[in-house]
């Protein structure tokens, strides 16, 4: 079946779901994991506030701030999937959107499904999909799994 | 992991790709497969079931060919899981709505994942989501797994 298992996360506590149903699947199926994390690329203080970036940190700032966030939130995937004894590789990339970061390392990686969350940061409620998730759906040829 | 994956199809060439991916899962998981097909209900009220309504069409014609394309559609379904030895069970659903009776049918059968193409019969090419996808995965409290 699959091989190898994309696992996008975004560190917040939904997407925290899609990292568990991904690695318990791995460990189920006897595949490897790759988690990934995107970084939104830096915008100068004159874009503050757009795209829910905070403005005003410097360069060197918001990059040291960013990959301490993807370190912690791909950190939480390799430690639950070491606890399952699956495979675990990590990899955090910059993409002003996460879905096309996704999307990419599922190709450069050559990875054989995605497993993420129904929501993750900007998550609405149990009603609708989150729109990263929804994106991810819409463009990717790999089978998606959506977990709740 | 998934002990009881449900399989919706309406038997379009669309969906055969969720019921092959499905059908493999289950057997890479050791579980149990269901079908279901979502049938519109009958629209013709009171009539007699042997008066034509429409176009010299009785609603007895109307059923035949619906549970006729019910059965075809489910008998693909069977016929993956029992060359891959995968137990399988399956049902037609009555509902107005193709994701409600897949939802109703899943909570009533206790599957624990859904499997499902991308698009159905309704499909307006490559770019988006189905429509009834789409709604399942807003609305499932379980795992979906989406296929291209």
């Amino acid at each position: 079946m699959f091989k190898h298992i994309l696992i996008p996360t975004d560190g917040s506590t939904l997407s925290r779901k899609g990292v568990k149903a991904g690695i318990r699947l791995a460990k189920a199926l006897g595949a490897r994991v790759t988690a990934l994390h995107v970084i939104p690329p830096y915008l100068p203080v004159m874009y503050a506030g757009l795209d829910g970036h905070v403005g005003g940190a410097a360069r060197r700032t918001f990059k040291s701030n960013s990959e301490r966030a993807a370190r912690l939130a791909l950190a939480v995937a390799e430690k639950e999937a070491r606890a399952a004894g699956v495979r675990c590789t990590t990899r955090f990339t910059t993409d002003p959107e996460p879905w096309g970061g996704i999307l990419r390392t599922a190709r450069v990686a050559k990875c054989d499904a995605i497993v993420m969350a129904s929501h993750g940061r900007s998550g609405l409620g149990g009603l609708l999909l989150g729109s990263e998730t929804q994106r991810v759906l819409a463009r990717s040829k790999l089978p998606v799994l959506v977990a709740r | 992991m998934f002990r009881h994956i449900l399989i919706p199809t309406d038997g379009s060439p669309l969906s055969v790709r969720g019921v092959l991916t499905g059908v493999n899962l289950a057997r890479a998981l050791g579980a149990r497969v269901s079908g279901v097909h979502v049938m519109p209900p009958r629209p013709f009220g009171d009539f007699d079931e042997n008066t034509p309504v429409y176009a010299g069409l009785t609603p007895r014609d109307w059923r035949e060919h619906h549970e006729k394309a019910a059965r075809q559609a489910l008998a693909a379904v069977e016929r993956e899981a029992r060359a891959a030895k995968v137990p399988c069970s399956s049902g037609i659903v009555r509902d107005v709505l193709a994701w409600k009776g897949i939802l109703r049918f899943a909570r009533a059968n206790k599957c624990d994942a859904i499997v499902l193409g991308s698009h159905g019969r309704g499909a307006l090419g490559g770019l988006i989501l189905g429509n009834e996808t789409q709604h399942v995965l807003a609305r499932s409290k379980i795992p979906v797994l989406v296929v291209r």
